[in-house]
């Protein structure tokens, strides 16, 4: 079922200015519900302002956008309730954390809801636990924590909205490796616990490889690809030419395949890639 | 929205107005200002209006920015105008809509509230002229030149002149964060445009608790950084470029002393455009 429509977007910046910039051209796509959906695309092509036309914090100069079939800009009331199905997490979120507690920034979104509040109490935990915070943590101020737990405390205070898309903007940039790790599996719980509908924006392609079911590349502005993991990173120079690359898995099988091109070609994950070579060398050993 | 704002902004060019020595700009501009406050008459306010029109011209700054710029001030504008409508009984009563109050529209309201719209528009047209076409750090440079005096009071000049600079240079990025900020915010429901004025100053909070936080942060940061690059705050710099005045700038001199010479010269023989406009009317 499609949750979310994109339909023809085009939006510009800086109008009459010497800076105008368009920032999106005819932008079209679909996500289904339950989805994960990866955005990748080189600095200044769109993404940030795609994400947020998502929830009409900007609004399309041309085209629409359709949240279960019902165009989000027709009036205050739609606005408001694309707000609050569709989570937006931006960039670097740990700055925007302004209230004493953790527990008191968390429950900022479900506040605005407009929640009974028991229930904004028991969001507030339920969302807590997804990110690993406990009653301590909760009850101290957010400018104590470290970056890493910044970082988890801000992304727990947009699932507790229960949002029907989640949409994160570059969530893991900054992290420590172990915190990358932990924050993206977080991430995973929150969606198989909830069946949400998640959309990451990141520069990192091993961890869309590893994650998304499908991937949309956008390139000035426009979506440039759109595919499954397969479709999107077996185009190697076209990625490069928009100033990407491939997983790094996949960089390594496709040089080692210039040597010995028996080698499995849809490789896009470290873990495929271990695979692949584990049982590559037992074939050698056996010959 | 908030990223519309193109007071104070710099744009770019290669007019004569954007070669003349900004310190000859600050002083001009000044100088422009004053005289704008010794009009007596519709004559030399209009000379000086005409002028900052033709500066514009010449300094090919797109009329679309000029009015955005002046869009900002159009409640200033009208309320002014509407004060002096209200305040001034002169000349004859042209129109008194309520018998009972002592209030009229009057020639003289008229022509005063006219007169000072087309001041006020003036000294926004000439001193965002000034920024539009100096780059903050020329502008900064020009100042802490023309406050070098105040040395020999043993104020630090270039600290001042450096503290100017980061801040301007701060404007841009700070709004960008509040766009940022309230955008977040947003997202996570709040409302930031309707409710009454308590309520809408309480839903500023979540945006200037971060923004103070992420300033404090911002500072750190850079003074960090300014250490790192051995910079002390003392007044032994030299610079790279040095300021020098050429003729095109002796030139606007020349013209700035003549206008000034013509605005006084006008108020003293007192030509009383006020009576010739009245009659018009």
């Amino acid at each position: 079922m499609v949750i979310l429509e994109v339909k023809n977007v085009s939006y510009g910046y800086s109008h009459g200015t010497p800076f105008e910039i368009a920032a999106l051209r005819d932008v079209s796509f679909s996500v289904e519900k339950g989805e994960l959906v990866g955005i990748i695309g080189h600095t200044g092509s769109g993404k940030s302002t795609l994400i947020k036309m998502l929830n009409s914090l900007l609004k399309p100069e041309s085209g629409q956008v359709l949240l279960n079939g019902k165009d989000i800009n027709t009036d205050k009331a739609s606005i408001k309730e694309a707000r609050s199905k569709v989570g937006l997490c931006f960039q670097y979120p740990e700055y925007q954390l302004f209230e004493e507690t953790c527990a008191k920034d968390i429950a900022f979104g479900p506040k605005n809801m407009g929640l009974s509040e028991d229930e904004v109490r028991q969001r507030v935990l339920r969302a807590a636990e997804f990110v690993g915070f406990n009653k301590e943590l909760l009850n101290r101020s957010p400018f104590d924590l470290s970056g890493g737990q910044k970082r988890r405390c801000a992304i727990a205070g947009v699932m507790a909205m229960f949002p029907e898309i989640l949409v994160l903007d570059e969530p893991v940039a900054g992290l420590d490796p172990a915190g990358r790790r932990e924050l993206m599996s977080m991430i995973e719980n929150y969606r198989k616990a909830t069946g949400a509908t998640v959309m990451i924006v990141s520069h990192s392609m091993d961890d869309i490889a590893r994650i998304a079911d499908r991937i949309l590349v956008m390139n000035k502005g426009s979506l440039a690809e759109s595919g499954t993991v397969k479709e999107i990173f077996s185009k190697t120079d076209k990625l490069i030419e928009m100033g990407l690359s491939v997983p790094a898995a996949t960089s390594l099988i496709n040089k080692l395949r210039l040597k010995l091109p028996e080698l499995d070609a849809d490789v896009y994950t470290t873990e495929d890639a271990a695979r692949i070579l584990a049982a590559f060398y037992k074939r050698r050993k056996e010959q | 929205m908030i990223k519309d704002i193109t007071i104070g902004q710099f744009f770019p060019g290669d007019s004569y107005i954007h070669k003349l020595d900004p310190r000859a700009k600050i002083i001009i501009t000044f100088v422009f200002i004053v005289a704008l406050f010794l009009c007596k008459n519709y004559f030399s306010l209009g000379l000086l209006f005409f002028i900052s029109i033709a500066a514009i011209v010449v300094s090919k700054i797109s009329l679309r920015v000029i009015l955005k710029g002046l869009k900002m001030i159009v409640v200033l504008v009208v309320f002014t105008g509407v004060l002096q409508i209200l305040y001034n009984d002169e000349g004859t009563v042209l129109w008194k809509p309520f018998q009972q109050l002592d209030f009229a529209v009057t020639s003289g309201g008229i022509i005063s509230s006219v007169f000072i719209i087309i001041r006020i528009v003036s000294l926004i047209l000439f001193s965002s002229l000034l920024t539009y076409t100096t780059s903050p750090t020329m502008l900064t440079d020009a100042i802490e030149r023309l406050l070098s005096p105040l040395k020999l009071f043993k104020i630090n000049v270039s600290s001042l002149a450096m503290m100017m600079t980061i801040a301007l240079r701060f404007i841009p990025t700070l709004i960008e964060e509040i766009d940022i900020i309230m955008s977040a915010q947003k997202a996570r429901g709040a409302d930031l445009e309707t409710g009454t004025l308590v309520q809408r100053a309480k839903a500023l909070v979540p945006v200037f608790i971060p923004l103070i936080v992420n300033s404090f942060r911002r500072a750190y940061e850079l003074a960090f950084a300014m250490e790192c690059r051995c910079y002390t705050g003392d007044n032994k710099r030299t610079r790279m470029k040095e300021m020098k005045l050429a003729l095109r700038d002796y030139l606007a001199f020349a013209f700035v002393a003549v206008t000034v010479a013509a605005v006084i010269a006008t108020g003293f023989f007192d030509i009383s455009s006020f009576f010739i406009f009245e009659r018009v009317i």
